[in-house]
């Protein structure tokens, strides 16, 4: 969207950052594609100069992209960006969720959203989440905050593009 | 604490005549101003029994970082009765209120064949006081209290516009230091945060009506603390109780510094 | 509400009892009125020392950081744990570097110290003044509430269990009057050959 346009019906705001974490960005126009694949190439950069079965954890990946983050908030120029980061850790197998806001405040959540989407799914996710969800359970969950979105939002809803991060890799998905 | 305390607070008292950035030389038309209002500190508080009622203030009198009295007594008898009212904020404002409702206090009881006013009706009529001037505010926070005709302590607490609750409350604090005192309060009085030692943390503290020896005693902790750490409160603490037997009245020392 | 020490929310507060200390702090993290996390701890362990950290949350976390690699370092060189009082040193001297461009923190540091078996607490502005009390710090958007609590609530020498229920009163009691505080809290009483670190549970609300 610029201004009340609509560009593109189908915008992937999610890169890939390694083989097993994803992130997702919105923000302001320009900022969120130039910080995310600065970020993904980085990553990425780390993967190649290491044996490529040895990559970031995604709890090492959230730390990184927090401080770049917080380097870039004290910049002339701040990057005007909110993440989300998924992934799973391959060594541990556990799941990872990481909440992070342009001011690079992060946290490990269960459940996150950044935008509107938070006043509208927060609640609904505070209510209906539990820690064992299963993925059929979590495609649920994302219709029933799709749908309050749609009903509740003034705008032409597009959409949401879903991808799932298991152990064997990351997966688009219909809802 | 934190970085606004780096930043130089005020020492103008707020009420002011000034001509506001006026210092251009363009002959442009100076604005002027005035503000009608200042905060002169101070903290109230008021804590009721079963069959009794406390409310207390302290005594100091303060614009900006200035004492302009250090025996000012903000906790009110409304005539030869047992209604009290305490009022915290602006000074000027505050002693209006008090003054208007002794008034009609007493109007009251000369007009009903010296009948005196119930508690619930002085809550009312201070309402209507308070709200009667809602688009020119009394710059003040009251708490009002006395007995009900069944003998019980009642109390209920006002902002500057007049809110209150009817059913009245437990216990009440308002002014400079009221972010402090309240969660002792909750703390104390309504036993928040307590739980029953068998209970293991599931059963809550049943709230009970406290003896008016436990009652003094926090509200002088209560005034000894915020004089600690708040430079508006101190001086001296004036506590009236009323019981059945009547209106009593208790001046006690604060720190002075 | 512009104002970065108080857009995330937070409190903490430390207390000295008799050959022990206590601190504690929320575990709420906010974007103004917005809860974000109700597990987001602030106060972060160095050997033999306690640091709290309220404030803006993205310098909560890079101060931490950053004195977790300061610390590390610390034990390198000297091949020992850095002492509270070295820290307290080693913060305000940091934060002072920043002097106008500060971290938007408002740190407390608690612990004992290995030699004297001392306690000791102090707390900081966010430009590395020290505030060195005997007997409590506080510090976040609750901390008028904690100052009424803690003056009303604290007295000398007091024993761990006793500590550990005044502090954690203080703290609940405080918490559920400021907005952008609570949803539970972390507890450590610091004793010379024990910590105990306890969760406690609160209003989630």
């Amino acid at each position: 969207m610029r201004g009340v346009t609509v560009l593109k019906e189908e915008d992937d705001k999610t890169r890939t950052l390694n083989p097993h974490t994803l992130m997702a960005f919105s923000g302001e126009a320009g900022d969120t594609v130039q910080f995310a694949e600065y970020i993904q190439a980085n990553v990425q950069l780390y993967g190649m100069r290491n044996n490529s079965k040895w990559q970031l954890s995604p709890s090492a990946v959230a730390s990184f992209v927090r401080r770049e983050l917080a380097k870039s908030l004290r910049s002339r120029k701040p990057y005007y960006v909110n993440l989300l980061i998924g992934g799973f850790d391959t060594n541990t197998n556990e799941p990872h969720l990481y909440w992070l806001d342009y001011l690079a405040a992060s946290a490990r959540t269960p459940y996150s959203a950044h935008g509107y989407a938070q006043y509208y799914c927060l609640s609904i996710l505070d209510k209906h989440h539990n820690p064992n969800i299963t993925l059929e359970e979590g495609q649920k969950l994302l219709r029933m905050c799709h749908e309050e979105l749609v009903k509740r939002l003034p705008i032409d809803y597009k959409g949401l593009l879903v991808k799932v991060i298991r152990a064997d890799g990351i997966t688009e998905l219909e809802l | 604490m934190s970085l606004s305390s780096v930043e130089p607070l005020s020492f103008d008292p707020a009420y002011s005549f000034e001509a506001s950035q006026s210092r251009d030389h363009s002959g442009a038309p100076r604005q002027h101003s005035f503000n009608p209002y200042t905060d002169n500190g101070g903290t109230i508080l008021g804590i009721t029994g079963d069959d009794f009622v406390v409310l207390a203030g302290d005594t100091r009198h303060t614009a900006g970082y200035n004492i302009n009295s250090r025996t000012e007594r903000k906790v009110y008898r409304l005539g030869d009765n047992n209604l009290i009212l305490a009022t915290v904020g602006f000074g000027a404002d505050s002693k209006d209120v008090a003054e208007t409702m002794t008034r009609a206090v007493n109007d009251f009881k000369f007009n009903h064949n010296l009948k005196n006013m119930t508690v619930n009706a002085a809550a009312q009529y201070l309402f209507t006081v308070l709200y009667g001037n809602r688009f020119f505010p009394k710059y003040t926070h009251c708490i009002l209290a006395g007995l009900d005709k069944d003998g019980k302590g009642r109390l209920y607490s006002y902002d500057s516009v007049g809110s209150y609750s009817k059913e009245g409350e437990r216990r009440a604090a308002a002014g400079a230091a009221s972010s402090l005192i309240v969660p002792f309060l909750d703390n104390q009085v309504e036993f928040k945060n307590q739980y029953l030692p068998a209970s293991n943390g599931t059963q809550e503290r049943p709230v009970e009506d406290l003896p008016k020896e436990t009652v003094i005693k926090l509200v002088k902790d209560a005034f000894t603390s915020a004089t600690e750490r708040h430079i508006e409160v101190g001086d001296g603490l004036q506590i009236i109780t009323v019981t059945k037997d009547g209106v009593f009245e208790e001046m006690t020392e604060l720190k002075k510094d | 509400m512009s104002n970065p020490f108080s857009i995330n929310g937070g409190a903490v507060v430390a207390m000295v009892g008799k050959d022990c200390v206590a601190i504690a702090c929320d575990l709420r993290l906010g974007m103004q009125a917005l809860t974000v996390s109700n597990d987001f701890p602030k106060i972060f362990n160095y050997g033999d020392v306690y640091l709290g950290l309220t404030g803006l949350a993205t310098d909560v976390t890079t101060v931490s950081e950053m004195f977790r690699y300061k610390v590390n370092m610390y034990r390198l060189r000297e091949e020992r744990d850095i002492e509270p009082e070295t820290m307290a040193n080693l913060v305000s001297s940091s934060l002072y570097e920043k002097r106008f461009g500060p971290y938007f923190v408002s740190p407390v540091i608690a612990g004992i110290n290995p030699h004297s078996q001392k306690p000791f607490v102090c707390g900081f502005d966010s430009i590395g003044c020290i505030d060195f009390a005997k007997d409590f710090i506080v510090s976040g958007t609750a901390s008028d509430q904690l100052f009424g609590t803690c003056e009303s609530l604290w007295e000398p020498d007091m024993e761990p269990e006793d500590l550990f229920e005044t502090i954690s009163q203080a703290m609940l009691n405080s918490v559920d009057r400021d907005a952008l505080s609570g949803w539970g809290a972390h507890v450590y009483v610091i004793t010379k050959d024990k910590v105990v670190k306890r969760l406690l549970k609160g209003r989630q609300d």
